[in-house]
């Protein structure tokens, strides 16, 4: 049974990023220095504060201008999941 | 392999299973191969001071230690890997680099030259290896095993910082 827990997905976007890279975009305090495929972005880099609030602050920043901007794609189409739906993905978030 | 030479000499002596006169021959030796600076060394032989010298290519071995590590690093750069796809679009026109093999290379000759003065270096307990060269502002990572991670120039418009020495001095990790 794979347990699917809030760290596996990406804090902007909602996707799961666990699953497709094996990875977490932070374990913890460490980023990963990955670059989210749903949304373009980079762990450490956009995000590297370790004020939670703050961090959060930054992902609401960051998931507005994506959703502004119309919830695009960011990364290679064959990395996209089959019927992907962005809005159904930011419920991850909730 | 240089390095390896004033390495084995610092432990032999540090370990006593040879006491320092005995080592004082070789040392001097070794001492020339291991470490650039310690070239002169021979001529301190011949005035017959050799035990002071081989408490200086212990020191210098174990100088060498930490630059061999770091050498040995980054002497595995592997390359991206999957990831150079989403890094290449990312960060490629910061270095003005038009194809990944262009970008990934660049990306393996900075690792492999980080060991240099004025390169910043820490180790997050994950062990990921961070390299920043503050004069060019260039940030890489990588693996224990040489994947790279990221090749980037930080840029405050991106970071919570209002400098990138400020980002890079928030990154986690002990410097070497």
């Amino acid at each position: 049974m794979i347990v699917i827990e809030k760290s596996h997905f990406c804090p902007v976007c909602g996707f799961n990023f666990y699953k497709y890279s094996g990875e977490l975009p932070w374990n913890g305090n460490t980023p990963s220095d990955d670059i989210c495929p749903s949304c373009g972005i980079q762990f450490g880099y956009e995000d590297s504060i370790y004020d939670e609030k703050k961090r959060n602050d930054i992902y609401k920043k960051l998931r507005e201008n994506w959703i502004k901007n119309g919830m695009k794609w960011w990364g290679d189409k064959e990395d996209m999941p089959q019927n992907w739906d962005p809005k159904k993905q930011l419920d991850n978030l909730k | 392999m240089a390095y390896d030479v004033g390495r084995i000499a610092s432990q032999y002596i540090n370990q006593g299973q040879v006491n320092k006169e005995e080592w004082s021959a070789l040392a001097l030796d070794a001492g020339s191969m291991a470490i650039p600076g310690v070239v002169g060394l021979g001529t301190i032989r011949r005035v017959g001071q050799g035990l002071k010298v081989a408490d200086k290519v212990a020191d210098a071995g174990k100088v060498a230690d930490k630059v061999g590590d770091a050498v040995n690093g980054v002497s595995e750069v592997k390359g991206f890997g999957k990831k150079l796809n989403y890094h290449f679009k990312k960060h490629a026109s910061e270095f003005g680099t038009k194809t990944k093999e262009e970008y990934g290379q660049k990306a393996i000759d900075f690792i492999k030259n980080s060991d240099k003065p004025g390169i910043l270096r820490k180790v997050d307990p994950e062990g990921v290896t961070r390299v920043y060269d503050p004069v060019n502002n260039i940030l890489a990572s990588y693996k224990s095993d040489g994947t790279i991670k990221t090749f980037f120039k930080p840029n405050p418009v991106n970071h919570p910082y209002k400098t990138n020495l400020e980002y890079w001095n928030a990154q986690k990790g002990g410097g070497l």
